[in-house]
């Protein structure tokens, strides 16, 4: 587990700079859902909408929308894919993102193409507590 | 595409003066789409409808919300926009400003709450200019008095932050309270005193009213303050024009208005269509007290698979009908489990539905099974 200032970021996940999460599971499906950043940037989200299973998701495009005091922010996926599951647990609680962010995930893809490609431009490893530092730096203090 | 506008502290000011109720919102669309390509730089619009409308929030219900007949009756054009929030009535005595900016411009912080907090300081400034004793309240709001003076909504499309709100000169509290779907005159009188009560504007603070001109030139140096950042006057482009007119169609298209009913239409579609296996369709009017209570069911074997739940009672607050709906995805098409499941949801949202108890809407549900 990565931890700066509060910010916790387990390391075997993989980050996106929209501050999604990415799990590869063993199954070969990867899950998504929002970071610890992301939901302390965000604040009390009121609703969540996502795809329907079956739906296929393109890397770079919206897949689905959150909204916290009259902001609506937008889920754009890391990966090509089809969704597999989706979370309907969070359409009627979506406080569970902010009180476990890791547990309450967003859709599980089947994803298609070279996985490991779109994973290797994503945060992970090594590198994750220097990236944490930076976007603690460039998103959490800027502008106060 | 390589940003060609980097974020600076000098900004573009486009006043648009009156402009057609669609445009409204598609404005602040078009700059966005143009300030993440990099084609223009930071961008503060201000601008009127130069008619009524009624601007629904991004992720609300449109049938549940508004009521469609008084709408067609007088003519007042609907529009759902990209930022949340719920449905309000847009006209010329409310002067709009639209902050469309980048995320990297160091001035505009990240996060909702200190977003908010900045932006809304240039309106509390301009406020005070005019001698009304404004204050922000966290997280969205500017209040004189715990009155609220101000509403504002923002988005991020791509990199780029869409923030948007107003200072109300006057409001039409009438209209406001007609356009709401409520099921009596008897809320209805009760909505307009709240609103008339709880929601303030310009000439009844001070008794008159500034020429926009000066409410504009004030607005320009609130946010020119608070943000550090210097305006110069300019136009919209040739590209962001371009970009609006097609906005506008999308923004007066039936697809984008009914927006999150999306999420029903496979379920409305159904109707028409035999079902077989474990999986039906029904529906069921039940009429209680409080109103007539309408359930479109999907039930899959003894679950509820999916639910439409419309009708016309009163249930506050509106959004969390549908979070109702979703609520009862999965639950047991039991009456008992029904009562029980919706009971605790009332319970646990506040929710206020005179004449219209849990055993009622299961009642409803069990009809449409």
């Amino acid at each position: 587990m990565v931890e700066v200032e509060g910010y916790r970021f387990p390391d075997q996940l993989y980050y996106t700079d929209r501050h999604l999460w990415v799990k590869k599971e063993s199954d070969g499906t990867l899950t998504i859902g929002f970071d610890d950043m992301a939901q302390k940037l965000i604040g009390k989200i009121m609703f969540v909408r996502l795809p329907r299973e079956g739906v296929q998701l393109t890397q770079g495009k919206d897949f689905g929308t959150v909204e916290s005091m009259k902001w609506v922010e937008r889920l754009k996926s890391p990966i090509n894919g089809t969704v597999k599951a989706v979370n309907a647990q969070l359409r009627a609680k979506p406080r569970l993102l902010s009180e476990d962010p890791y547990a309450a995930w967003f859709v599980k893809v089947e994803p298609t193409g070279n996985v490991d490609e779109a994973l290797s431009k994503l945060f992970h490893g090594p590198s994750l507590e220097d990236w944490v530092k930076k976007e603690i730096e460039k998103k959490v203090k800027k502008g106060k | 595409m390589r940003e060609t506008f980097m974020a600076s502290g000098t900004w573009r000011l486009v006043d648009l003066g009156a402009v057609d109720p669609y445009e409204t919102q598609a404005i602040y669309e078009a700059i966005g789409v143009a300030r993440s390509r990099g084609l223009v730089p930071d961008t503060i619009v201000f601008c009127q409808p130069r008619n009524q409308l009624v601007c629904i929030g991004y992720h609300q219900e449109l049938e549940s919300e508004i009521d469609l007949e008084y709408c067609e009756r007088n003519r007042i054009p609907i529009v759902r926009r990209i930022l949340g929030g719920g449905a309000v009535i847009l006209d010329s005595g409310q002067q709009f400003y639209q902050l469309i900016a980048s995320r990297n411009n160091p001035t505009i912080p990240y996060g909702v709450e200190d977003a908010y907090a900045k932006i809304l300081a240039a309106l509390v400034r301009a406020y005070r200019a005019l001698g009304i004793p404004a204050e922000y309240r966290a997280i969205n709001d500017v209040q004189v008095r715990g009155k609220k003076i101000s509403g504002n909504g923002a988005t991020v499309l791509d990199d780029v932050l869409i923030m948007t709100g107003n200072m109300i000169l006057d409001f039409d509290y009438d209209t406001m309270c007609n356009v709401l779907k409520v099921p009596s005159e008897k809320f209805k009188d009760k909505l307009v005193r709240n609103l008339r009560e709880w929601v303030t504007t310009i000439r009844k603070e001070i008794g008159t009213l500034p020429s926009l001109d000066d409410l504009k030139k004030i607005l320009r140096e609130s946010f020119e303050e608070e943000l550090s950042i210097g305006l110069v006057p300019g136009k919209l482009l040739g590209h962001e024009k371009a970009m609006l007119e097609q906005l506008v169609k999308k923004y007066q298209s039936k697809e984008w208005l009914l927006g999150p009913q999306l999420e029903h239409h496979e379920l409305v579609k159904k109707r028409a269509v035999k079902i077989t296996g474990r999986v039906r369709i029904g529906e069921g009017n039940f009429k209680a007290k409080g109103g007539l209570i309408r359930v479109l069911l999907e039930a899959d074997g003894d679950l509820v698979s999916d639910i439409m739940l419309t009708g016309d009672f009163w249930f506050y607050p509106k959004e969390k009908l549908i979070l109702l709906e979703r609520k009862l995805r999965g639950v047991k098409l039991d009456t008992k489990i029904l009562s029980n499941t919706i009971y605790r949801f009332y319970r646990e949202e506040g929710i206020e539905s005179p004449g219209v108890s849990p055993e009622d809407v299961a009642a409803a549900i069990e009809l449409a099974s």
